[in-house]
């Protein structure tokens, strides 16, 4: 079997289901196999009772440098708007995942890898690591829904310069701005990911799970999130871990949910 | 008094003030509380001598969440009457052209939260304690915190925050958004008071306008441009509008009617 | 134009373009006169191919002092005026050339409005900020309603609108308001700056990068279908060929904007 193919390998770890790009030759670049890959392994872990978390991250020490240039010869715009749109299957997997997602980067999250890492619930960066929405620099633009989730997180002035002028961002900016959310030393990321994706994998997951769909239909207004917030809370509050988190608070202990 | 649950109104000046007084559970969101605020604040939206609110738990702590006791007894349908009932006070509280602050001590967790978070100014102690709580008990945010959570803080910390109902204390609070002014221990109401009566001296049918436009959140440029030329011609003919020039030439004061 | 007629002057150098509100006498308000200059200036710029960047800056030490308030007092005429104010704002916000606003002294008002219609703003560290508008009982119009939380988020925008106090720079710069400082006098030589960094990107990404971030709020359905559509169009063009090779060949990329 050929080691430099690109892929994504699946590792569980407890309920956490580990999911790792690999491209080795071209820094983990996000190649239509590893789209492939990452949409089939969502699918498995949608049906897998088991997993309750997800953690992404990239192999050899570098999370993704993005799309690959040595694919991108000329093509029409037709066939460039179906490659692009070929792109949004993955997105939606992602964005319409009933467990949450961390993503632990370390290196290069460059063009497709900034916005790999933006579709997670939770980003935790090595002190090293590196943003970039690169495309700016070989005169393309964002994809896979970044002008969708980065503004979500970075407000206007710095987003526009990340998008506009392809700033790169280190992780102590990013924390600072919003673009990620925890840094770690320099090879820790995927630990303190784990940790996070322990955690989120004890919560309680079917409120998680339409918190997560809520906040996907970002942008909604107030009316549309208040009936949206009483549909569901209608529906958790007979679930049986609603009860046994009604019981765990009045007898002062800790929650014990099983995703039911 | 002590054993009551109930939601005690009082004024000062031209700010109405608003006392979770439901000291025994923590000041929690009970079905008494819900139904005291609707009143409550229904009479200072309609009030015109009332210029701002307050918002503050009695006794050194905001708000600790829902009545617990009561959830196990809720049926699907039930539930979710009684999440929807809450719109009655959000759009009181969102909808309404009165700017409300709140004032933020020991513990804003779960309801308390979101109550919080339905203000228009959040004033809290450098000690106050933010929790989106609903996920250890079983359940989701509610109370409108899904919407106004990430306007503050981002989706990042918004989802940290709701999925793993981790705790933000005042001071970060102040770093990430939650929180507009921090004080010290037991200084909250004070400055809340004291930003409400500011409030209370601005122009009401302006202040209502920005409200009221934040309501509509998110919206776009354009969008902001036709909520502009909705209200902006009536505010240049009001009597304030005129006052405010009138004081502005004179070198004086404007004192505003809401007119 | 002299020093005493008021208006605008345009000044192109290489692929940028400068316009400098000038009306001293009312801080650079947003008089006819100014608006006339301003809507004429910017159709010039964004129709001469050689610019790629726009820099919008007050003279006299002022940015700009906003709305006039002389004329202030009829509701009817400013429901008449007001569209084309905001077509001006428009303009100026969905230019596909990007602006960098260069701010010395203050933005009040109306001018803050039109400030933050920019992609990046420069500010002297002296310089003050006010959403003025409340204390003349009126509302922040000009965009400001979208363009400030946005920026600052809404909790601090809703407290910048309400309570219209002054924000001075660096508070300003801490709260995202404003991107960057610089020391008194400034700010025009780094906003110049800046609109070299964007002249040196490929012209058609920036242009439907901005067309993107205008679009906001979309939702994700809508922005995936935008993102194939402009990518597509991108992706066919020769400038990414030069882009591709640049990087190949390890040198900077030399942008046609075709």
């Amino acid at each position: 079997m050929d080691n430099s193919a690109p892929t994504v390998t699946r590792d569980q770890d407890g309920a956490v289901a580990v999911l790792t790009v690999s491209n080795p030759k071209r820094r983990n670049a996000f190649a239509p196999e590893i789209r492939q890959a990452l949409s089939d392994h969502m699918s498995d872990i949608a049906t897998d009772d088991a997993t309750r978390s997800i953690l992404i991250t990239g192999a050899g020490g570098t999370f993704s440098a993005g799309g690959d240039l040595s694919t991108m010869q000329d093509m029409t715009p037709f066939e460039a708007r179906e490659r692009v749109r070929s792109g949004a299957g993955v997105v939606n997997a992602l964005w319409a995942s009933e467990k949450p997602i961390v993503a632990a980067v370390d290196g290069y999250a460059f063009g497709a890898g900034l916005s790999l890492a933006l579709l997670a619930d939770w980003i935790v960066a090595g002190d090293d690591a590196k943003f970039c929405a690169s495309f700016g620099k070989v005169g393309l633009m964002g994809d896979l829904a970044l002008f969708w989730t980065l503004p979500q997180r970075v407000k206007a002035g710095k987003a526009r310069r990340i998008l506009m002028l392809a700033d790169v961002v280190d992780a102590a900016e990013a924390l600072d701005i919003g673009l990620v959310d925890a840094v770690a030393p320099k090879g820790g990321a995927f630990e303190a990911a784990m940790k996070k994706a322990q955690a989120l994998a004890a919560a309680a997951p079917l409120p998680n799970r339409l918190t997560r769909e809520a906040l996907g239909r970002y942008p909604a207004k107030l009316d549309d999130m208040l009936s949206y917030e009483a549909h569901g809370q209608g529906a958790l509050f007979n679930t049986a871990d609603a009860t046994e988190g009604f019981a765990a608070f009045l007898e002062k202990r800790r929650p014990n949910f099983k995703g039911a | 008094m002590g054993d009551i649950a109930t939601v005690d109104v009082a004024r000062e000046g031209a700010v109405a003030i608003l006392t979770i007084n439901n000291v025994k559970q923590r000041n929690a969101m009970t079905v008494v509380v819900k139904a005291a605020l609707v009143p409550a604040l229904e009479a200072a939206n309609d009030d015109p001598d009332v210029r701002a609110i307050v918002i503050v738990g009695a006794e050194g702590t905001f708000c600790a969440g829902g009545d617990v006791s009561l959830f196990g007894d809720l049926t699907p349908a039930k539930g979710r009457q009684v999440v929807f009932d809450q719109r009655r006070f959000l759009h009181l509280m969102i909808r309404g052209e009165t700017p409300i602050v709140a004032a933020v001590e020991g513990f804003a967790f779960g309801a308390g939260f979101s109550l919080a978070l339905a203000c228009d100014h959040v004033v809290a102690a450098r000690d106050a304690k933010f929790c989106a709580a609903f996920n250890k008990i079983g359940l989701m945010p509610d109370g409108g915190l899904l919407w106004t959570l990430p306007q503050r803080v981002g989706a990042g910390r918004a989802r940290d925050m709701m999925m793993t109902a981790s705790v933000v204390d005042g001071e970060e609070g102040a770093r990430i958004g939650i929180v507009d002014s921090l004080t010290e221990p037991g200084q909250a109401f004070e400055t809340a008071l004291a930003k409400a009566q500011r409030l209370a001296k601005a122009a009401p049918l302006a202040v209502g306008a920005v409200k009221a436009a934040f309501s509509r959140y998110p919206f776009d440029l354009e969008d902001a441009f036709a909520m502009e030329l909705d209200a902006q011609p009536a505010l240049m003919l009001s009597e304030d509008a005129a006052e405010a020039r009138r004081a502005f030439f004179a070198k004086q004061t404007p004192v505003f009617k809401g007119a | 134009m002299t020093e005493e007629s008021p208006g605008c002057t345009l000044e192109v150098e290489g692929a940028v373009a400068v316009i400098t509100m000038s009306d001293p006498k009312k801080r650079n308000a947003l008089s006819e006169a100014v608006v006339r200059d301003l809507e004429a200036h910017f159709d010039a710029a964004l129709a001469d191919a050689a610019v790629r960047a726009i820099v919008l800056t007050g003279a006299g030490g002022v940015f700009c002092a906003g709305g006039d308030i002389s004329g202030f007092g009829k509701g009817l005429p400013l429901r008449k005026r007001m569209p084309h104010l905001h077509r001006l704002c428009g303009r100026i916000a969905h230019s596909e050339k990007p602006v960098v606003a260069a701010v010395e002294g203050g933005a009040f008002g109306g001018g803050l409005s039109l400030a933050l219609l920019a992609d990046q703003i420069v500010s002297a560290n002296d310089a003050r900020f006010c959403s003025s508008f409340g204390k003349i009982g009126l509302m922040p119009d000009l965009g400001l309603l979208a363009t400030l939380p946005a920026r600052v988020g809404v909790g601090r925008a809703k407290e910048i609108m309400m309570f219209a106090d002054d924000v001075p720079a660096a508070e300003a710069l801490a709260d995202g308001l404003v991107d960057e400082l610089t020391p008194p006098g400034g700010a025009l030589a780094r906003a110049k700056e800046i609109a070299a960094e964007f002249a040196a990107m490929a012209p058609l990404a920036v242009a439907y990068t901005k067309a993107m971030v205008m679009r906001w709020p979309m939702t994700l359905q809508q922005e995936l279908a935008w993102e194939a559509q402009g990518q597509g169009i991108l992706m066919a063009s020769e400038d990414l060929q030069e882009g591709r090779a640049a990087f190949f060949e390890k040198r900077k990329p030399v942008f046609k904007g075709a």
